[in-house]
């Protein structure tokens, strides 16, 4: 079935490609504000041309945005709701480092001993840039916030954990990683970053009490898109456990004693 | 961003849950950030934008469309028209979800894409994503802007007549 070439149909493209003069804006919007078949068709023609916003780049939003939109909702709804509790998570917040607390010997002799000392309440940034080579020394956590409770806990099949671990603002690489406990499955959405062609990036668990990290696998996509996702070997837990991912040689460390390369980005396991 | 994902998310925000929409800002605020961005070219103006597209979401959390479609096209949709309207008008207005629950479309709409040569696809992009100005997509392909403009209306047409 072929749908009629609707004669507003120049004006609604002008329109939606930006192209439309003042009187067509004028026009537009009467015809939106009154015609349902208009508004239809409208959404008819954006649904055409949507597919092409998925070749746009990400961008990584200013640091405040998030919660400047929390606080919106807060307090719109601050009447009704005055019980609920907002977690101030931006994702690209990033405070003075935390020393590492001089009792923390667990894991001192990792390389990356310094990242887990990062505990946080609602959400772990990591602040690294993703180097080129393998040689590239990655910076520590840079980013940190006062734990709000200290007994690690297990994410219930109601709950989903998610990591956001994302560069410094010169070059606005992001991981977001987000666990289903039911079925121990994540889901890491990449964005900006780029898979080496001659390494692996290898996703591990460094929980504290731990002897050493354990390898989760691989990060290797599987489609053009920059999802990735896979089951995990083991569950995840809030407060105790922190994941990072490194650069290794292609099929991983083949170690079990940690990373060999360097670790990139780091976050703590979070619920929120 | 995985479909599944999204809906999880947001039957998590038909809950009630705010929390959620952190998890969906996450997931994609830098997507819908670069859309903005690219058809605004200023950051301020491009952060509004999508703090208008969230907390419209909020408020439309229990629309059909967030659960009966696509999700992260109908949250480009809904940025990508708050940004042209504002590139437009200068006036930020509140995103609404799209109208109409069309089965297949967008299947149908990058079939219809697909079949467009490299070229069309390029000036609709500059158009679309872009908000190229019909003077310099004329000028940029060296033509005139009505040419141009009959040009973009042909391009049109692998819609009109393949996607219903």
């Amino acid at each position: 079935m072929t749908h009629p070439v609707s004669k507003h149909e120049p004006l609604i493209i002008a329109y939606l490609t930006g192209q439309a003069s003042p009187e067509d804006v004028v026009t537009y919007k009467t015809l939106y504000e009154t015609h349902a078949d208009f508004r239809a068709h409208v959404s008819r023609i954006e649904r055409w041309l949507s597919p092409l916003n998925a070749e746009t780049l990400d961008k990584t939003p200013p640091e405040n945005l998030l919660s400047d939109i929390m606080a919106h909702i807060d307090g719109d709804e601050a009447d009704d709701e005055s019980n609920t509790s907002i977690p101030n998570v931006s994702p690209v917040r990033r405070e003075a480092p935390q020393q590492k607390p001089a009792n923390d010997n667990t894991l001192a002799r990792w390389k990356f001993a310094t990242l887990t000392a990062s505990i946080i309440a609602v959400l772990a940034l990591g602040s690294h840039v993703l180097p080129n080579s393998k040689s590239q020394t990655v910076d520590p956590v840079q980013s940190v916030q006062a734990p709000t409770t200290s007994t690690p806990t297990p994410l219930t099949s109601e709950t989903q954990s998610l990591i956001a671990l994302l560069s410094d603002d010169t070059k606005p690489s992001l991981v977001a990683i987000v666990y289903d406990p039911a079925t121990l499955k994540i889901v890491a959405r990449l964005s900006n970053v780029v898979l080496p062609d001659d390494g692996d990036l290898e996703l591990w668990l460094i929980r504290e009490g731990e002897a050493a990290p354990v390898s989760l696998g691989l990060l290797n996509k599987t489609d053009m898109s920059d999802t990735i996702e896979f089951v995990l070997p083991q569950s995840l837990q809030t407060v105790s456990d922190t994941l990072a991912i490194s650069l290794e040689p292609l099929g991983g460390s083949g170690t079990e004693k940690g990373p060999q390369g360097p670790i990139l980005f780091t976050g703590s396991v979070t619920e929120i | 961003m995985n479909q599944n994902t999204l809906l999880l998310l947001f039957e998590r925000l038909r809950n009630e849950e705010k929390q959620a929409m952190a998890a969906l800002y996450v997931q994609t605020s830098a997507h819908l950030y670069g859309i903005a961005i690219r058809i605004l070219h200023d950051e301020k103006t491009a952060s509004d934008i999508i703090k208008s597209v969230f907390v419209s979401i909020w408020e439309h959390r229990h629309h059909p469309r967030f659960f009966k479609t696509d999700i992260i096209n109908e949250l480009r949709m809904m940025t990508h028209r708050t940004a042209t309207e504002y590139k437009l008008t200068q006036q930020l207005l509140k995103p609404m979800p799209s109208t109409g629950l069309e089965k297949d479309q967008n299947m149908k709409a990058v079939t219809a894409l697909n079949s467009l040569s490299e070229e069309d696809l390029e000036i609709l992009s500059s158009a679309y994503l872009d908000a190229l100005p019909l003077g310099e997509l004329a000028k940029k392909y060296g033509t005139d802007t009505a040419d141009m403009k009959r040009r973009i209306s042909k391009i049109f047409s692998v819609f009109t007549g393949d996607v219903t």
